[in-house]
């Protein structure tokens, strides 16, 4: 077993490898393999993800819209300008309520997640952990799965959000002028803003399935099992 | 047996597991010497401990009393992370459901232990595979395998560090007789090349293979070492053609 392969198995190893076989395996490949495995769930908790985020920046902008429409003014309101600030201060708690909304719901669709991949799979990181793999990297292997989910989520919910912003502004500033939309406008923080949120939701969320496998014993999950 | 010399020591070992609201005593005062090389079969009725004791030797538990030593180290005072380290490094597992993971392939099941390392040994676990005769079956997910191909990528995945130590819990529990033959003559030959395999059964194949058989029940041993004479002479044999390959690092 320990003896140097010889010519002709080298050369067979060289052929198999010409053939795509890939030389390495990482802890990367494992958790993508995983993810496509669970691929219904992958995609399904991704776009609970990205639709929150799509909100978060949908209204993030509309508050940044407002804040650009009131930007040019210096006199004395209007009554009719006051009613605008009324509502630019209505406005701003719908953003503050949608991106507490945005956090709490991200954090319970990873949290959700989390707990799922965790039960479903406790026989699974019982036997790598059996196998000598220290808890450390099986959390690390279990967060990295979440992070993928939860940045790609985030991601696809922001820039979604963002090529929206130059339609709906459109429509929006037609509406507004008759005294019923909103006017948008792109923010550039929004974009870290947005994967700030997702970060926390992520940090809360995750913590909870991540407790459950510290706490785990292998020994027993492998003995139930 | 010795005082302290031994390869691997199990001394007075006493666990206990809380079922429900009564505890049931796995191991009750266990004491048992195994030597570098042995090919040992623990053998004894469902609840004798075999699978506990197995666990103790493989750093996956840890005693409520007495020491487990291991080549001079009391792997039952390591801690959790040292425990791990000990089993990447020193102990290959073959479970009897194989515990193989089912999005990855065989090749790729048997570098799971390494695949934190910097650079996995991907020509050893080709290697490995080939040798249990899996050269065809490399990018086959364990569902589309047999199980008696899933048993021998598990044994490929035991042996991926090279470990001193091979623990197998009811390795032939899962699979039909013919490929169960086959696996022992495979525990046979990696304990010719120097393994120490010990092995939980109720298989008499197995246990008839084995150099060393040790008879369990209620926790402690009731007979051992039943073919200790033909042992110490296999031994004595391969130390003298320089068959047994010593691991190093701890």
């Amino acid at each position: 077993m320990s003896r140097p392969p010889s010519a002709a198995e080298t050369s067979s190893l060289k052929v198999r490898r010409g053939k795509g076989r890939k030389a390495r395996f990482s802890p990367v490949d494992y958790i993508l393999k995983d993810l496509w495995r669970n691929r219904s769930r992958t995609i399904m908790s991704m776009s609970s993800v990205a639709a929150l985020s799509f909100l978060f920046v949908l209204f993030s902008s509309m508050d940044a819209g407002f804040a650009d429409f009131f930007s040019g003014d210096t006199g004395v309101p209007s009554d009719e300008q006051k009613e605008l600030y009324k509502v630019k201060g209505v406005m701003e708690n719908w953003v503050y309520l949608i991106t507490a909304l945005s956090l709490i719901l991200m954090a319970l669709v990873v949290s959700n997640t989390g707990i799922i991949t965790v039960v479903e799979r406790r026989f699974e990181l019982a036997t790598l952990r059996a196998l000598g793999i220290s808890m450390p990297r099986v959390i690390f292997m279990v967060s990295a799965s979440l992070a993928m989910i939860l940045y790609g989520g985030v991601l696809m919910g922001t820039v979604l959000g963002l090529l929206c912003i130059p339609l709906l502004d459109r429509v929006s500033l037609t509406l507004f002028t008759q005294g019923i939309g909103f006017p948008l406008s792109f923010d550039p923080t929004l974009i870290w803003r947005s994967f700030l949120v997702g970060t926390l939701a992520g940090a809360i969320g995750a913590s909870l399935p991540l407790i459950f496998i510290a706490r785990s014993s292998p020994l027993e999950v492998l003995r139930d099992g | 047996m010795d005082n302290g010399t031994s390869f691997i020591s199990v001394r007075s070992v006493v666990k206990e597991y809380r079922v429900g609201d009564s505890t049931v005593r796995a191991l009750d005062g266990m004491d048992m010497e195994i030597d570098e090389g042995d090919m040992v079969a623990l053998m004894g009725p469902s609840g004798a401990g075999k699978t506990t004791l197995l666990n103790m030797i493989g750093g996956l538990d840890s005693p409520d009393r007495g020491s487990v030593i291991v080549k001079g180290m009391e792997i039952s005072s390591l801690n959790e992370g040292q425990r791990a380290l000990f089993r990447k490094n020193n102990v290959g597992f073959i479970f009897q459901f194989f515990n193989l993971i089912p999005s990855l392939t065989a090749l790729e099941n048997v570098l799971v232990p390494v695949m934190f390392d910097r650079d996995p040994p991907f020509d050893r676990a080709v290697e490995l595979l080939e040798r249990v005769g899996l050269s065809g079956r490399m990018d086959h997910v364990p569902g589309r395998l047999s199980g008696g191909e899933r048993q021998r990528v598990a044994i490929a995945r035991a042996l991926i560090n090279d470990p001193m130590i091979v623990l197998a819990d009811e390795p032939t529990g899962n699979i039909d007789s013919v490929t169960a033959r086959e696996i022992v003559s495979l525990f046979r030959e990696l304990n010719d090349e120097g393994k120490t395999m010990i092995m939980a059964t109720h298989d008499r194949l197995v246990s008839a293979r084995a150099r060393s058989v040790i008879k369990m029940r209620d926790g402690h041993v009731v007979r051992g070492k039943a073919k200790s004479r033909e042992r110490i002479v296999h031994l004595a044999d391969r130390k003298a053609s320089g068959g047994i390959r010593r691991k190093v690092e701890g």
